[in-house]
C-alpha cells in the first residue's frame, strides 16, 4: 500500500515545479534557519551574516550556563514545563474525546430543535477573545480553588479545543453510515463492543486528526495557561513568554523556542506513519 | 426453527406513513419474499422484524411470544444488509467470527465454527484479505456467512441480489436457496424483482403503499393477483375491462368470454379479465369447433432468443402473446387465439 505512493513521487517533476515546492518549503522552514544559529551563538550583532563569537568557546568561561547548557539545565525548568505540557496535552485529549465523541455522533446523525442554536453557541470559543474566556474562568476558579491546579488549566483548554474536536468528529461520523452499527448490534454485539471494535476503528483517520490536533492546540495556549496557572504551573509557552518577554533574544530564548516546537513534530511524525499504516493501509478512506 | 408473526403492524416516522398496517405470518423454515415497488415499506418492514425500528401499533411474534421488549442483541435474527455493511477494518474471517466472538465464545470453538462456515460459502482462500479486496459476489458470501455463523433463527436478506450482475445473480440466487434448504431457516428476503421473488420464494408478500397488496404462492400470485395493481406488477399485458354477464361469461371488448368463476362476483358486476399472454394458443388455421378462440392479425413482433412476443389485433384490441421461439409468424399474418376459460382470471375493479 505505502508503495503506490512511492511510485507516484518518482514520476518527474519539471525544474518550475521542482523550484516552486523548494520555495514554498522555505518559506515555511527558513525562519527555523537564524532560530538554530542563533541558540548556538554567543554574541551574534547586526549585519553579521554569522554569529561573532559562538557559544561553545564561551564555555567555562561564564559563571552561569550559557545558551544550550543552560536550557537543559534545572534552572531554565524547561523539564518540568515539558513534562507539564505534554500531562496536560495529553489529559485534555483524552477528555476531550470522551465529550466531544457522543456530541458529535448526535450531531452527525439526528434533527432537533435548537440544532443550529447548540452550534453557533458551540463555534463561540473560537469568536470570543481568549483573553475573555480567561478572566471569566479565572473568578470562578478563584472562588472554587481550582486557579493554578493542573485541573484547572485543563479545564481550560478544553473550552477551545472542544469546538474544533467536535467538527471534526462530526464530519467522520457522517462519513460513516449507521449500517455497520447496526449490523454489529444485529450480530449480538453490546454497545461497548460496538464503539471499541467497530465505531472507533472506523473512525480512527479522523480521530487521531482530531487528537492530534487538540493536543497541539493545547501544548500551543499561552493567555489561558498564564491567567489560570497562576505562576504556579509552567508549560513551555508560558515559560517562553516568560523568557522573551523582556525583549532579549538571546541563544538561550531561542533554544527554548526550538525545544517548544518539539512536541508537535515528533507527534506529527508519529501520526502521519500511524494514520498512513494503520488506517490507510488497510484498504479504506483511498 | 422459528415462526414469525406480524399482526397489524403499523410504522409512522413522525407524521409520514411508512407502513399502514400489515398482518404477515411466516411458517418456520419457510422462504419468503417481499415484494413491492421502491419507498413501500420492505426495508422498514425487515428494521421492525430485526428491532432496529420499533413499530408505531402492532405486535411482532416469534413463536407465539410478542419481541417488542426484546433487544435487538438477543433476538437472534440475522439481517443482510443491502450494500453488505462488511467491517473494512477487518479480514475475511475476522468479519465472519465477529457475531462469535462478541459472544465471547472460546477460541477453539470460533476456530471451528468459521473453518466450517468459510467452507460452506467457499471463502478458505479469501479468508486473510479485507473486504476492499473482494468482488461484489464474494463480498455477498462474507455477508451471509457471517450471519449464518451465528446460528440465527431467522434470516432477513435486503434486496440481496440488487448490486450483482446477471450471471452472478443466478448463481448467487441457487446459492441462497440450497443454503435456505440445508439450514432450514426460516427467512424473509426483499426484492423489487418479480422474477427474482418467484423463483426464490415459497410465499411471496406484494406490499404498495406500505400495505400488503397480497400474500400468496409465486403461482398464485402471477397467474391470479387479487388486484388490478399487483397483476401490473407481475407484469400482466392483457386485462380487459368487462361486465359478467353470467357466473362464468364475462363481455368484454374482445367480445364474449367463457371464464374461471370467482367466489362472490355478482352477475352484472363490473370486473376485469386477465389473459396470460403464454397462456394463450396461437394458430395459424381455425381451430377445431367447441373451442373459444378469436381472430386476429399479427401486428408486431419482438424477438428475445428463446421467446418471441406477438402483438395480436382482435378488433379494436390489442392482445400481448408469448411463444417459444420455435416458429416464427410473420407480421400480417392471420392467426386464431384459443382461450382455455381457465386461463381467463377475474380481477376485481
Ligand atoms: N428513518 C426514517 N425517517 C423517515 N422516513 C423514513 C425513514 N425510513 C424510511 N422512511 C420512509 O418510509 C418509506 C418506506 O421506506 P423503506 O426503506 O422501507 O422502503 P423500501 O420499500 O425498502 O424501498 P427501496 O426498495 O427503495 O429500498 C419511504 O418513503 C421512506 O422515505
Ligand atoms: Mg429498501
Amino acid at each position: 500500500m505505502a508503495r503506490r505512493e512511492d511510485i507516484a513521487l518518482t514520476s518527474r517533476l519539471s525544474p518550475f515545479q521542482r523550484i516552486y515546492l523548494l520555495l514554498i518549503a522555505g518559506f515555511i522552514v527558513g525562519p527555523f534557519l537564524p532560530l538554530i544559529i542563533q541558540s548556538l551563538a554567543f554574541r551574534w550583532a547586526w549585519p553579521d551574516l554569522m554569529p561573532g563569537t559562538w557559544w561553545m568557546q564561551q564555555r567555562g568561561k561564564s559563571a552561569i550556563p550559557l545558551a544550550w547548557d543552560y536550557v537543559l539545565s534545572p534552572y531554565s525548568h524547561i523539564w518540568e514545563a515539558a513534562i507539564n505540557t505534554v500531562a496536560i496535552g495529553t489529559t485534555v485529549t483524552a477528555i476531550c474525546l470522551v465529550i466531544c465523541l457522543p456530541a458529535a455522533r448526535v450531531l452527525a446523525r439526528e434533527r432537533f430543535r435548537g440544532k443550529g442554536a447548540f452550534e453557533f453557541f458551540l463555534s463561540l470559543p473560537l469568536i470570543v477573545p481568549e483573553a475573555a474566556i480567561g478572566m471569566a474562568l479565572l473568578m470562578i476558579f478563584i472562588r472554587l480553588g481550582l486557579a493554578g491546579s493542573f485541573f484547572g488549566i485543563v479545564i481550560a483548554h478544553l473550552i477551545p479545543t472542544i469546538p474544533y474536536m467536535v467538527r471534526m468528529l462530526t464530519a467522520v461520523y457522517q462519513g460513516l453510515g449507521k449500517d455497520f452499527e447496526e449490523q454489529a448490534m444485529i450480530l449480538g454485539a453490546r454497545p461497548m463492543q460496538i464503539l471499541f471494535r467497530v465505531t472507533l476503528p472506523m473512525l480512527l483517520p479522523g480521530v487521531v486528526a482530531g487528537a492530534l490536533f487538540t493536543f497541539l492546540v493545547s501544548t500551543n495556549i499561552f493567555l489561558l495557561t498564564f491567567f489560570l496557572g497562576q505562576g504556579k504551573i509552567i508549560t513551555l509557552p508560558t515559560l517562553l513568554f516568560a523568557k522573551i518577554s523582556g525583549g532579549t533574544l538571546d541563544a538561550s530564548a531561542a533554544g527554548i523556542t526550538l525545544v517548544v516546537t518539539l512536541p508537535g513534530i515528533v507527534l506529527l511524525l508519529i501520526t502521519e506513519r500511524f494514520i498512513k499504516e494503520e488506517a490507510f493501509g488497510k484498504g479504506f478512506g483511498n | 426453527m422459528t415462526q414469525v408473526e406480524l399482526s397489524a403492524v403499523r410504522k409512522q416516522f413522525g407524521g409520514y406513513v411508512a407502513i399502514d398496517e400489515i398482518d404477515l405470518d411466516v411458517a418456520s423454515g419457510e422462504l419468503v419474499a417481499l415484494l413491492g415497488p421502491s419507498g413501500c415499506g420492505k426495508t422498514t418492514t425487515l428494521r421492525m422484524i430485526a428491532g432496529l425500528e420499533r413499530p408505531t401499533a402492532g405486535e411482532i411474534r416469534f413463536d407465539g411470544k410478542d419481541v417488542s421488549e426484546v433487544p435487538v442483541q438477543d433476538r437472534n435474527v440475522g439481517m443482510v444488509f443491502q450494500r453488505y455493511a462488511l467491517f473494512p477494518h477487518m479480514t475475511v474471517e475476522r468479519n465472519v467470527a465477529f457475531g462469535l466472538s462478541v459472544r465471547g465464545l472460546p477460541k477453539a470453538e470460533i476456530e471451528a465454527r468459521l473453518d466450517e462456515m468459510l467452507e460452506v460459502v467457499q471463502l478458505q482462500a479469501f479468508r486473510t484479505r479485507f473486504p476492499a479486496q473482494l468482488s461484489g459476489g464474494q463480498m455477498q458470501r462474507v455477508a451471509i456467512a457471517r450471519t449464518l455463523i451465528t446460528k440465527p433463527s431467522v434470516l432477513m436478506m435486503d434486496e440481496p441480489l440488487a448490486n450483482l450482475d446477471t450471471a452472478l445473480r443466478g448463481e448467487m440466487r441457487r446459492f441462497i436457496r440450497a443454503l435456505q434448504q440445508r439450514f432450514g431457516i426460516t427467512t424473509i428476503f426483499v426484492t423489487h424483482d418479480q422474477v427474482e421473488a418467484m423463483e426464490l420464494a415459497d410465499r411471496v408478500a406484494v406490499i404498495f403503499n406500505g400495505r400488503l397488496a397480497q400474500y400468496d404462492t409465486p403461482e398464485r400470485i402471477y397467474r391470479r393477483p387479487a388486484s388490478l395493481e399487483v397483476a401490473h406488477f407481475m407484469g400482466a399485458a392483457n386485462i380487459f375491462p368487462g361486465r359478467l354477464v353470467a357466473r362464468d361469461r364475462i363481455e368484454t371488448d374482445l367480445g364474449l368470454l367463457e371464464c374461471t368463476p370467482l367466489a362472490g362476483m355478482d352477475v352484472g358486476a363490473t370486473v376485469h379479465a386477465m389473459l396470460r399472454g403464454e397462456a394463450l394458443e396461437m394458430t395459424t388455421e381455425p381451430p377445431p369447433a367447441g373451442r373459444q378462440a378469436i381472430r386476429g392479425k399479427i401486428a408486431s413482433r419482438d424477438f428475445f432468443g428463446a421467446s418471441v412476443t406477438y402483438g395480436v389485433r382482435c378488433g379494436s384490441q390489442q392482445v400481448t402473446v408469448t411463444e417459444n421461439a420455435r416458429r416464427m409468424v410473420d407480421v400480417g399474418a392471420e392467426v386464431w387465439l384459443d382461450i382455455a376459460p381457465e386461463h381467463v382470471w377475474l380481477i376485481r375493479t
